[in-house]
């Protein structure tokens, strides 16, 4: 349908390679992460000609698709990947539907086997169509090189339109070495695809006095607010009608945390008063969030006494895991701006102190006594004390993410950046070299654990190559520590192949790659470590070997609710009996 | 007898001869890793799920025997697909169990879900996602049977996190398939083919056979050994199939192809009657088809009937079990003194050798021959994938099959060191040798933990030239030498990183340190990486571009010594 109005912008003939070229230029991408092959060859060889486009080569092409996704997130920007077909493509697969979970606008270029070879078997043919429809937003299949101009233009506006997602485009050998006239469109038009940014006026009006009427209600905050940029919305919408905030572990950073309103995360692993506040909540207004089963655990159970209004700029997440009273469909940042247009200031000194005292009476705690190995959570306090806003934080997937969420005083958006969804382990640390490449003036740091940054130590050479500030804080305690968690609290200890034995020598490891290591053990080696890791220029290894015995509190078992809050550490209780009947995932 | 899900599915996993797991575990799969411990199921614990995919791999390359890939859902299971798609184009039989969330989150976008199911349709034979307790017992059972039967391949069962812990009565059944082979009786039309062939070649003045994995597959080694020193047949190898003939035996011409032999190609190219034995007519043995085995009446022998006339139009196909067909073929055909015939080939062979030029930086080819020397053949090989894989196979002689371990179809860097520790693992009596690239092996290097965790000795031999050589050969070659990102300005010291896992690390830059070096590492009771910094600027010769008939060899040009 497009075709028809595209318009010829240039008189000349270009490659397939100069029109994938010419696509992202216009795009103004600045980085795209890739490892080249056989079948990409041509498209490599452009980037060489002179053009604003960073080529960054990593070591496993799985690592182009998270540092694509770092820098998109942290920039707000399109990630671009590119890769070969074959391995090169099937390595992305778990980049793809990580960005999909997460909604991260991606744009994936896989290369593929010539046309007339496609369901040959070839060498390094792969269906990459096919295994990946379940987790892009998108995707494309090429034939002919004059609709790639078209195609990279609809790819970009679906992957950051709307609810953003990834977008494979796979180009098949023969359509890189064509030639063919540039055909663009003025305006992007998909027919089947308007996704709604205006809130109906009429919702708009019944949350506003849903406001109005409430005695207790929280705002439930996820990644739509950070990826629509609602976040001084956000903060004029809470502080106007004085309403407390929670986050999730995708929307940390949209509301600063060291304000007093702020409740922290919510969920599996939330503060107990966050928990509490929304089990006790009348209203709970739901922006940009999915009521993820790690937030809502039983979800029956959970915000029980609350009308539910639930803002989403994707219909489908409306209602999907929870009912929503008053849906909204629309941009967060608009349909916020439009609320506080029309409610009026209002206090709530009831609630208001209500929630402070449960604040008081259910800190976020650990214990730490001198003489003691390093708690992880005072590892990433003193880092939190000695950096703060100066960091953009990446995460791996275990304990350590969970505990960088509860004590890392993340106070501006995209300053969190963390594997939600699908709960990557190994995304952290590419993840943190984009991140470090969209914002040069924050230091990216990779709070990991020992078990994930195993899984791509390789890229230590891509940062080391390109010289990429980045920091990996790895808080090692020689295990696969949560799925050792939950086999110490609901498997009576036995322990089934989490005990990583024979990690590496991280300070050798770095050395080897030409970086910089540290290894401390002592809590009295942490402050001056954590200061010689961010003035150190480069990538930078700190092992900080952690307590392993450490759990992550307060912890809602899988499907259990608020009630079922194990809230500190009194590991003398049997949880297991009392959880057996839980319907857990 | 009551038993849970997965306590089902680790008596049916014994039951098929699954002797070995390789995973990580993760949420959706702890109820089965618990009961994993408590049988005490042998389980090797990897540092990325691909390692775990490709351990198996190697594991089931060396030994035909299955073992099974444990992963949590969503990444964990993400994770293999590149393991799963490199086992299903080289006919690898493999079990993949990933955890999937409670059935009632599927469909919510829960914590770490993923649709394994349908990512893994276009790279696995078969796939399930178990709903029922009572269910496993079958889907179990068929699973190995499909992975290891007919043309073997992974299969993937997702198993959702509740049927894992949810009980049902079991009753052990009498029928297992373990070790069980697939015996296919040759059918009416089979048996005809086989008679045709047989007229064929009593005519045929330039016969050629063409052998590829199936033979390894269908075990059919002996008897293919038999049949074409009987009839005195020349034989190739694809690179999946080597190991399948004698690589000394004076009738064996190497591998064909793109990187193939240049007398193999020759051959391929004059000979009038071509036997394609267990191979499937990839495009890197055919370069362009329409000009391959031009001469040739072509026969195809296949277990898997889609590949008969999939990418060559066959004159004489025959369906069904290579090493069958061999056994008929081997009481009805004696020699068929094609003389002429091998005088060619022998002068081809004596006019065309594959070469290279010693002296300067440490050429590979080199290492791989004084590896060669050392291990007479006896070893097992593994590779990466590009121009490491490629000389490995010229310049290797295998002395037996299932000796060679290395990705073909899918061609993934980065397979070499856990198919290593793989192999090790299923053939312990095996000195396992890893002719790596420094590209391929900083893909899965991690997995040196592993290796060291679980004192596993595999040598590997790092032929280190900074680059992706071959995308830099193409580059050379077709790009007026624009090397637009294959170089490494900083690769790490290998060396030292093996130290950092505990590994015993060597570095070489000179010739004379090559053999002490493999010595050394040959005598250490533990993993070994040598470090090999080699020319980078080799290239693989013979080579056929890509998409060009296989006459268009390009051969070495350089004033290259004669060498093999």
């Amino acid at each position: 349908m497009a075709m028809k109005k595209a318009t010829q912008i240039n008189e000349s003939e270009f490659s397939g390679a100069e029109l994938i070229l010419r696509s992202l230029a216009r795009e103004k991408v600045e980085f795209i992460f890739g490892h080249p092959g056989a079948v990409l060859i041509t498209v490599l060889d452009l980037f060489l000609k002179g053009n604003n486009i960073k080529h960054i080569l990593t070591r496993h092409e799985q690592c182009a698709a998270h540092m694509a996704e770092g820098y998109a997130r942290a920039s707000g920007q399109v990630g671009v990947c590119l890769t070969t077909s074959g391995p090169g493509a099937t390595n992305l697969v778990t980049g793809i539907a990580d960005a999909y979970m997460d909604s991260v606008p991606l744009i994936c270029i896989t290369g593929q086997v010539a046309t007339s070879m496609v369901g040959n078997d070839a060498f390094q043919e792969a269906d990459i169509i096919g295994m990946t429809r379940t987790v892009t937003k998108h995707s494309y299949l090429i034939k002919n090189t004059e609709d790639l101009p078209r195609i990279f233009q609809e790819g970009f506006h679906i992957a950051r339109t709307g609810r953003p997602g990834p977008v494979l485009i796979d180009i098949p050998k023969d359509v890189i070495l064509g030639n063919a006239k540039e055909f663009i469109n003025q305006k992007v038009s998909i027919r089947g695809y308007k996704p709604t940014t205006q809130g109906h006026p009429r919702q708009i009006k019944r949350v506003c006095e849903a406001i109005k009427n409430s005695k207790q209600p929280i705002l439930y905050v996820g990644g739509g607010a950070i990826h629509s940029d609602a976040h001084k919305e956000l903060l004029s919408l809470a502080k106007k009608a004085e309403i407390p905030v929670t986050w999730t572990l995708m929307g940390a950073g949209a509301f600063p945390n060291n304000h007093k309103l702020s409740l922290g995360m919510l969920g599996m692993h939330g503060t107990a008063y966050a928990n509490y506040a929304v089990a006790e909540c009348d209203l709970l207004i739901a922006v940009g969030a999915r009521f993820d089963d790690r937030v809502t655990g039983k979800v029956s159970e959970f915000a029980k006494n609350a009308k539910i209004v639930h803002i989403d700029i994707d219909p489908t997440a409306i209602g999907k895991n929870k009912h929503a009273d008053i849906p909204v469909v629309g941009d967060a940042k608009l349909i916020l701006s439009e609320i506080n247009k029309v409610i009026k200031s209002q206090t709530r000194p009831v609630w208001i102190k209500k929630t402070q005292n449960l604040i008081k009476k259910y800190p976020l705690s650990y214990s730490s006594q001198r003489g003691k190995p390093i708690k992880p959570q005072e590892a990433i306090v003193t880092l939190s004390e000695e950096i703060g806003d100066k960091a953009i934080i990446t995460t791996e997937v275990g304990q350590h993410q969970m505990w960088a969420a509860q004590f890392y005083n993340c106070t501006f958006p995209r300053q969190f950046i963390s594997s939600g969804g699908l709960g990557t382990m190994g995304f952290g640390f590419p993840a943190a070299i984009g991140a470090a490449l969209a914002r040069p003036d924050k230091i990216a740091i990779d709070i990991a654990g020992d078990g994930s940054f195993q899984m791509v130590s390789q890229e230590l050479a891509t940062a080391v190559q390109y010289k990429i500030n980045v920091k990996i804080f790895i808080l090692n305690n020689a295990s696969l520590g949560m799925v050792r968690q939950w086999q110490d609290l609901f498997m009576d200890r036995r322990f089934s192949e989490v005990e990583l034995d024979c990690s590496p020598d991280y300070v050798k490891l770095a050395e080897a790659y030409g970086a910089c290591g540290m290894s401390i053990s002592k809590k009295t080696e942490l402050r001056p470590a954590i200061k010689k890791m961010t003035t150190t220029p480069g990538p930078f290894i700190l092992d900080v070997n952690v307590d392993p015995d450490e759990l992550v509190f307060p912890m809602i078992p899988a499907g259990g609710s608020t009630k079922d809050m194990i809230v500190y550490d009194s590991r003398k209780e049997k949880f297991s009996a009392k959880l057996s009947a839980l319907p857990d995932n | 007898m009551e038993l849970n899900g997965s306590q089902i599915m680790l008596e049916e996993l014994k039951a098929g001869g699954v002797e070995i797991a390789f995973g990580i575990p993760g949420g959706a799969i702890m109820p089965f890793y618990d009961e994993l411990l408590q049988s005490e199921f042998p389980h090797i614990l990897t540092r990325h799920e691909q390692g775990a995919a490709h351990m198996a791999d190697g594991y089931a390359r060396v030994s035909s025997k299955i073992a099974a890939v444990i992963t949590t859902s969503g990444p964990g299971a993400t994770n293999i697909i590149t393991g799963l798609a490199n086992a299903h184009m080289d006919s690898v039989p493999m079990i993949a169990i990933t955890g999937q969330v409670a059935s009632p989150m599927i469909g919510t976008d829960a914590f770490q879900e993923a649709d394994t199911y349908g990512c893994s349709i276009p790279v696995t034979k078969y796939n399930w996602l178990i709903q029922d307790v009572k269910d496993i017992q079958n889907i179990t059972k068929e699973a190995i049977k499909i992975a290891t039967t007919g043309r073997p391949g992974p299969v993937l069962i997702d198993f959702p996190k509740d049927i894992q812990v949810k009980k049902t009565t079991y009753k052990r059944s009498e029928t297992s398939y373990a070790g069980e082979e697939f015996q296919s009786e040759l059918s009416k039309e089979s048996i005809e083919g086989i008679g045709e062939l047989i007229s064929t070649l009593k005519k045929s003045k330039k016969p050629l056979i063409l052998a590829g994995a199936g033979i390894l597959k269908a075990k059919a080694s002996g008897e293919l050994t038999k049949f074409a020193k009987k009839s005195k047949i020349p034989v190739i190898n694809t690179l999946l199939g080597l190991g399948g003939f004698p690589g000394t035996d004076s009738l064996f011409l190497g591998m064909p192809g793109m990187h193939g032999t240049a007398y193999a190609n020759f051959a391929l190219d004059d000979c009038d009657l071509l036997i394609n034995l267990g191979g499937r007519f990839d495009d890197r043995v055919t370069g362009n088809t329409s000009g391959f085995c031009k001469q040739a009446k072509i026969c195809h022998v296949d277990i898997d009937p889609v590949e008969l006339g999939k990418r060559i139009s066959t004159d004489i196909p025959i369906l069904g079990n290579v090493r069958e067909v061999l056994k008929v073929l081997n009481e009805d055909v004696g020699e068929l003194h094609c003389d002429n015939w091998l005088k060619k080939i022998k002068k081809w062979k004596s006019d065309f050798p594959l070469n290279y030029k010693v002296g300067g930086p440490i050429k590979p080819q080199y290492v791989i021959e004084k590896i060669q020397e050392l291990t007479k053949g006896d070893a097992i090989y593994a590779t990466g994938v590009g121009q490491h894989q490629m000389w490995a196979a010229q310049f290797i002689r295998f002395n037996e099959p299932n000796s060679w371990v290395s990705s073909g179809g899918l061609g993934t860097m980065g397979f070499g060191l856990p198919a290593a520790i793989g192999a090790k693992i299923a053939r312990p009596e095996k000195e396992v040798w890893l002719i790596d690239g420094d590209g391929s092996f900083a893909m899965t290097l991690t997995e040196l933990a592993t290796a060291s965790q679980y004192g596993i000795p595999v040598k590997v031999a790092i032929l280190n030239n900074g680059y992706l050589g071959m995308v830099r050969q193409w580059q050379e070659l077709f790009f007026e030498k624009r090397y637009s990102h294959s170089y490494y300005p900083k690769n790490p010291d290998f060396k030292v990183i093996a130290e950092g896992y505990g590994v015993h690390g060597i570095d070489v830059d000179s010739l004379e340190q090559v053999v002490p070096s493999l010595e050394e590492a040959s005598k250490i009771d533990g993993p070994v990486v040598i470090n090999f910094h080699v020319d980078e600027g080799e290239n693989v010769w013979p080579m056929v571009p890509a998409g060009a008939p296989n006459s268009e060899m390009q051969l070495n040009q350089s004033d290259a010594e004669v060498k093999s």
